[in-house]
């Protein structure tokens, strides 16, 4: 069965008044998830990886376990997630995410590509990331 | 070599440039985020770099400074640092950070800068500005110099320096207004120029201690595009250094130094946006003020953790009121419509 867990640290997010704003670093991408799909979030934090079936009890009534992890395969697909184990069948085709959505905002991402910004790896200066 | 220890080549730089023959060292007080700052700099980089901060001096020599911040210009930056050896395009940055600790690089200027905690025996932070010459700056250190160093700095003492406009009044406290690159907030910061009674604090980036929560003035200067000139015929921009596409800057400490204020409660946020019928204020929650106000700031993060950045502002739009801001096609309207929101809204 497939787990999931939030792609840190390149993934940064906070909860506030039911929406989690969710920002990627590699991608200038950006990200709201409200509702139900807040609820899923929150079920996701911490370091380990969490199986859909761990997860699935946090959407309630809006989405089965099938549209669960079809929605998080959507979260995997865009950069915030990653997934151990294989993608559900038939992810948002015709199961569907249920009462499961979230935005994807991309105006910020001319940030990354204009100013691109390289960490030095331990092999310390001047050994940059590729 | 470890980021400390590039720091401390940058310091024998320093202690090199002030000790060779006919140097000459410019002191300058400065008041940031409420908070005593010395700069110390060579020769004429205390001069080139002066307008911008320059409503931030103070005459006070007895407070020993929280940061001093070391700015020299000698060639050379290049080959202490090897910068030419990380084996990236010249127009990319590089960081390399540490425990309360961080440089960065832009090679192509030649630019570095630097920040460390204080220890015990220092008693303050410092920090280091070093580039080849101040005869071809970039255009980004002759409008906001040390913005990294600031940004640093304020995380390390609990301000946190976000990507937003502040305007606002010594009664009624100030709005921050955050958003993307043309939403309208720079303009609506200008023209609160216009007002007797609105201050301004800054137009792109302002340091704010989100506790309180209170907004911090950082510099005093706008720079404008120049096709928006005629939107603010109040601000006079001029072309500064080498012209980069066609941005312009405008010194406002020369021409509204009365109009400028250091520090202020904040109130609300706004977050403009251009066009509609306004200026027309909208209340939104904190969740989609966090949304529209934190990407722009915590994408721009020059630090390695941006997750305490994010942090701080949720707890800043969880502590006031946030408004969107259509404004409408006339924007000398909008000074007295943020002047009766602050007034209704002041607790």
């Amino acid at each position: 069965m497939a787990a999931y867990r939030i792609r840190s640290p390149q993934v940064v997010h906070e909860s506030v008044a039911g929406e989690v704003v969710a920002i990627d670093f590699a991608t200038g991408s950006y990200f709201s998830l409200r509702g139900p799909a807040e609820s899923l979030w929150t079920a996701l934090s911490g370091e380990e990886a969490r199986p859909v079936d761990a997860l699935a009890p946090a959407a309630g009534e809006a989405a089965d376990t099938s549209q669960v992890a079809a929605f998080l395969d959507q979260l995997v697909e865009v950069g915030l997630l990653e997934r151990s184990g294989e993608a559900a069948a038939d992810a948002a085709g015709e199961t569907g995410t249920g009462g499961l959505a979230f935005e994807h905002f991309t105006d910020m991402e001319e940030l990354i590509l204009l100013d691109p910004v390289h960490d030095v790896t331990d092999a310390g200066w001047p050994n940059a990331t590729s | 070599m470890t980021v400390h220890e590039l720091l401390d080549r940058c310091r024998q730089a320093w202690d090199h440039a002030v000790a060779t023959p006919g140097a000459s060292i410019t002191e300058r007080r400065l008041r940031i985020g409420g908070r005593p700052v010395l700069l110390r700099a060579v020769d004429g980089v205390a001069d080139a770099l002066r307008s911008p901060l320059a409503h931030l001096e103070v005459d006070d020599a007895t407070a020993a400074p929280c940061l001093t911040i070391h700015a020299w210009a000698t060639p050379g930056a290049g080959t202490v640092l090897d910068l030419d050896r990380a084996g990236l395009p010249a127009t990319d940055q590089l960081r390399i950070a540490g425990a309360d600790a961080c440089l960065m690089a832009w090679p192509e200027h030649g630019l570095v800068q630097g920040f460390r905690r204080g220890t015990a025996v220092d008693h303050g932070d410092e920090a280091f500005w070093w580039v080849p010459g101040v005869e071809d700056l970039p255009l980004f250190e002759l409008a906001m110099p040390f913005r990294p160093i600031a940004h640093w700095w304020g995380t390390a003492v609990g301000l946190q320096m976000v990507h937003a406009a502040a305007v606002g009044t010594s009664e009624h406290g100030a709005v921050l207004l955050g958003g993307v690159s043309g939403s309208g907030k720079s303009t609506t910061a200008l023209w609160a120029l216009t007002s007797d009674r609105l201050r301004y604090l800054g137009d792109d980036y302002v340091l704010v201690d989100p506790e309180v929560p209170e907004v911090f003035s950082l510099y005093a200067t706008a720079k404008i595009h120049e096709p928006d000139q005629a939107r603010v015929p109040h601000v006079r921009a001029e072309v500064v250094g080498r012209q980069e596409e066609d941005k312009l800057v405008a010194f406002l400490h020369r021409s509204h130094r009365d109009r400028i204020v250091e520090r202020l409660p904040v109130t609300a946020l706004l977050l403009p946006r251009v066009g509609g019928d306004g200026p027309r204020f909208r209340p939104v929650d904190a969740g989609e003020a966090l949304r529209r106000l934190a990407p722009s700031t915590v994408l721009q993060f020059q630090g390695t953790d941006p997750g305490p950045a994010l942090a701080a502002l949720r707890r800043l739009v969880q502590a006031v009121p946030a408004f969107d801001l259509a404004l409408g096609h006339d924007p000398s309207a909008t000074p007295a419509a943020v002047e009766d929101l602050l007034a209704s809204h002041r607790p």
